[in-house]
C-alpha cells in the first residue's frame, strides 16, 4: 500500500512534508484507481465496466465494458502510473488502447454504447473520447499505430461534418441532436492536429467550435448543452462543453482565443455560484438556476480540473479555491468500508446517492475524474507551497454579470 | 457622536470592546442590536458552508466542549487581551450594554424591521458594524453618516471573506481598512488603514485574531477623527478588486505552512 500511495514531487516540487490533504488525497486517489482496476478486470481485461451498481444489476454488479470512458481513463492511468511509479498501470492502459483499435471501423468511426456482443453503430462523441486514449498511449508508447487509428477517427468525424451548418447531425446520442458538449470532440480533433497537422481535421474542428460559441446565453450558459434538447444540463455535460473549449482554445493558440474566453467566463460564472451557494447543483438550465436537492459528483470534479486549469493561466487563486473546496466535498462521498470489495474506491453518480444523476450506481468515469482532479490538485499545492506567494494578477473577471 | 453597534452574536468580543471603547471615548452609544443565532438564514447560510455534517459536529462539540471564547484559542487571545489592557469584565454585549447605559435589541436579522424600527427612533450619526450579516439598503441608509466597517484585507484588491488570508497568499502585506458599508460587497467608501502586524511564529488563526483587535482600533480611531471631521472617504472603483471567499482548508494550510517558514511579507508585532 506503501508503494501504491507514494507520489513523486511534481516539476517545481518541494521535499516538505506533505500538507494533510495531500495525504488525504493520495491515499484516496490509490483507492479511486485499484477501483479503476478492478472494472477492466471485471471485464477481463478488455475495457473498463460502465458502472459497479448491485441496484441494477444485483448478480454481477459489473455492467458491460465501455470504449468511450475506457478512452479517456487510458491517460488518467498513465498519469498515475508517473507520479506512483506504477508501470502496471501504464500496461494495463497500453492494453486499453490496442481493445479500442480492435473496435475501429474501416471508416475510421468507432463505436457508441457499452461492448455486449451486439453490433453498435458509430459515435460521434464516443470517437472523440477514444481518440484521447489512442493520444496518451502515442505519446506514452510511441508506437504509430495508436496515431494511425487516432487520424483515422479524426479522419471520419471531420468528413462527418455538416458542411452547411458546421455541426454533426448523424451518430449522436440523440437522434439529429448535436449538443454543445461535441465542443469535447473538438478537442481530441485538434490533440491528433496538434500530433500530425491536418488541415481538414482542424478547420472541422473549429467549425464546429464557432457554431457552438454561437449558442452562447446571455446567462453564461450555452444552448442544447444537455443530453436532450430543453432540458436541465447536468453539471457532467456542461463541464465537456466548457473543458472542450478551454482545451481547444489551447490548442488552437491565438486562434482559439475566443474559445478559451468563453470557457472562462461560464467557469467564472459558475465558480461564484457555487461559492455563494457553498456548493454546484447536479444541474443548471439556460439561465443558470440550478437544481440544489442533488448534485453530479463527477461534474464536480470535472469542474475542479477546468477551474485548476484556469487557476494555472490565470493565476486567480479563487478557482483553485473553489476547486479543492468541491473535490472536498467529493472526497467524502467516495465508498472506503464496505463488506463488498467492489465498492472500496468509488465514486457515486450523484450525492444524495439518488440523485437524478446515474442514480444507485458508481460510473467509471467518476473514479476517472475524481482521480484527474485528486492528482492535479496535490501537483498544484505541491508546487504553491514551494514556489511562495502567488503573484497578483489585475482583475480580469466577468464579476459585473 | 450618537452610535449603534451591531453584533453578530452574544458574546461577541468584538462589540463588546467596540461597545466599551466608544463609551470611554465620550460617545454616546444609544443602542446595541444582536443578532440570534438562532435564525433561519445563518443556519441555511453554515449549512451550505459546511454541510450537515460538520454543522451538526460543530453544534455537537459547542454544546459539550464548553466555552468556545478560550483565552487560550489563538483566534481569541488577542480580543481577550484588548479587554484586559482597558479593564473591560463585560462577558456578553448585553452586559456591556448595561455597563454604559445602551439599549440591546435581539433581532432575527439586522434587515428586520424590528431592527430598522429600532434604528430609527435611536437615530444615531454613525453605526459601527461588529458582524451580524449583510446590510439591506433601508439599514445602510438609516444613520446620518452611515455605517463604518471594518475589513480585513487591503482594498479595493481583496473584497469578501478571509481577506487578510488572501492578501498573504498573494504576497501582499495584510491590513485593515475601514470603510463605509454600501450596497455592493466591501465596495463603499474607503477611510483609513492599518497594518496587521504578523510575529515570528503566528499562525493562521492568530493572524485572524490579531486582525479583529486591529479591526476594534481602527473603527474606534476612525470615529475619533470623524467625531473631530479630519477624515474623509476616498471611493473606489467596483472595477478594481475581486470578491474572495471563504478559503478552502488545504489552502489555510499553505499559508500556515509559509508563516512557519517565514514566506510570507511580515510586520513585526508591536
Amino acid at each position: 500500500m506503501a508503494e501504491q500511495t507514494a507520489h513523486s514531487t511534481c516539476e517545481g516540487g518541494s521535499s516538505a512534508a506533505p500538507l494533510p490533504f495531500q495525504r488525504l488525497a493520495r491515499e484516496r486517489t490509490a483507492l479511486a484507481v485499484e477501483w479503476l482496476l478492478r472494472s477492466i478486470r471485471a471485464c477481463g481485461g478488455q475495457g473498463s465496466a460502465v458502472y459497479y451498481s448491485r441496484w441494477i444489476r444485483p448478480l454481477r454488479g459489473w455492467y458491460y465494458p465501455y470504449p468511450e470512458t475506457t478512452g479517456y481513463i487510458i491517460p488518467t492511468l498513465y498519469e498515475y502510473a508517473r507520479r506512483a511509479a506504477r508501470p502496471d498501470c501504464a500496461e494495463t492502459a497500453t492494453r486499453q488502447a490496442e481493445w479500442i483499435c480492435g473496435l475501429q471501423f474501416e471508416s475510421g468511426a468507432l463505436p457508441g454504447s457499452h461492448v455486449d456482443g451486439k453490433p453498435k453503430p458509430p459515435s460521434v462523441f464516443n470517437t472523440g473520447q477514444m481518440i484521447l486514449g489512442l493520444c496518451a498511449a502515442f505519446d506514452q508508447s510511441g508506437q504509430e499505430r495508436f496515431l494511425g487509428a487516432a487520424r483515422r477517427a479524426a479522419s471520419w468525424l471531420a468528413r462527418e461534418v455538416d458542411p452547411q451548418r458546421g455541426l454533426w447531425l448523424s451518430h449522436a446520442y440523440v437522434s439529429g441532436f448535436c449538443p454543445a458538449y461535441y465542443t469535447r470532440v473538438c478537442w481530441p480533433m485538434l490533440e491528433v492536429d496538434a500530433r500530425h497537422p491536418d488541415a481538414a481535421v482542424r478547420d472541422a474542428a473549429t467549425r464546429v467550435l464557432d457554431t457552438i460559441a454561437s449558442w452562447r446565453l446571455e446567462s453564461g450558459a450555452f444552448r442544447n448543452w444537455a443530453f436532450t434538447p430543453r432540458t436541465a444540463a447536468y453539471t457532467h455535460t456542461i463541464a465537456y462543453t466548457i473543458r472542450g473549449f478551454l482545451e481547444a482554445g489551447r490548442l488552437l493558440g491565438e486562434q482559439g482565443a475566443r474559445f478559451s474566453r468563453l470557457a472562462h467566463e461560464t467557469a467564472e460564472i459558475l465558480m461564484r455560484k457555487a461559492e455563494l451557494r457553498g456548493g454546484l447543483a447536479g444541474a443548471y438550465d439556460e439561465r443558470l438556476q440550478g437544481q440544489h436537492w442533488y448534485t453530479c459528483l463527477t461534474g464536480n470534479c470535472q469542474m475542479a480540473l477546468i477551474w485548476m486549469r484556469l487557476f494555472e493561466t490565470t493565476r486567480d487563486a479563487r478557482f483553485l479555491n473553489a476547486a479543492l473546496k468541491v473535490i472536498e466535498f467529493v472526497l467524502a462521498r467516495q465508498r472506503r468500508r464496505s463488506l463488498d470489495p467492489n465498492l472500496r474506491g468509488a465514486i457515486p453518480g450523484s450525492a444524495p446517492f439518488w440523485g437524478r444523476y446515474l442514480a444507485f450506481r458508481y460510473p467509471n468515469w467518476a473514479a476517472k475524474f475524481f482521480v484527474d482532479a485528486l492528482l492535479e490538485a496535490d501537483a498544484l499545492l505541491e508546487r504553491i507551497r514551494a514556489q511562495g506567494p502567488l503573484p497578483l494578477e489585475a482583475p480580469q473577471s466577468c464579476e459585473s454579470r | 457622536m450618537r452610535i449603534a453597534v451591531t453584533a453578530a452574536y452574544a458574546k461577541s468580543l468584538h462589540a463588546i470592546g467596540l461597545i466599551h471603547g466608544l463609551a470611554a471615548a465620550g460617545h454616546e452609544v444609544a443602542l446595541a442590536l444582536e443578532v440570534s443565532v438562532w435564525n433561519t438564514a445563518r443556519l441555511r447560510f453554515y449549512l451550505r458552508l459546511l454541510g450537515w455534517r460538520k454543522l451538526l459536529a460543530r453544534a455537537r462539540a459547542r454544546m459539550l466542549g464548553g466555552r468556545r471564547d478560550d483565552d487560550a484559542t489563538p483566534e481569541v487571545a488577542p480580543m481577550r487581551e484588548f479587554l484586559r489592557e482597558r479593564e473591560i469584565r463585560s462577558q456578553t454585549v448585553s452586559q456591556a450594554c448595561r455597563a454604559v447605559g445602551a439599549r440591546r435589541l435581539r433581532v432575527r436579522s439586522l434587515n428586520d424591521a424590528a431592527a430598522i424600527h429600532a434604528l430609527r427612533a435611536a437615530a444615531p450619526d454613525l453605526v459601527v458594524y461588529a458582524g451580524g450579516g449583510i446590510l439591506r439598503r433601508a439599514f445602510i441608509q438609516t444613520p446620518r453618516l452611515g455605517v463604518l466597517n471594518a475589513h480585513g484585507g487591503p482594498l479595493p484588491a481583496f473584497r469578501g471573506m478571509n481577506a487578510a488570508e488572501w492578501a498573504l497568499l498573494h504576497g501582499t502585506p495584510p491590513r485593515v481598512v475601514t470603510i463605509f458599508v454600501d450596497e455592493g460587497v466591501d465596495t463603499g467608501p474607503l477611510l483609513m488603514e492599518r497594518p496587521i502586524p504578523i510575529a515570528a511564529g503566528d499562525g493562521v488563526a492568530r493572524l485572524r485574531g490579531v486582525a479583529t483587535r486591529v479591526s476594534v482600533e481602527a473603527l474606534l480611531e476612525t470615529v475619533a477623527e470623524l467625531g473631530r471631521g479630519e477624515r474623509t472617504a476616498r471611493p473606489q472603483r467596483p472595477e478594481d478588486g475581486r470578491q474572495h471567499f471563504v478559503m478552502a482548508a488545504p489552502l489555510v494550510d499553505v499559508l500556515d505552512a509559509w508563516l512557519r517558514e517565514g514566506r510570507t511579507p511580515r510586520r513585526n508585532g508591536a
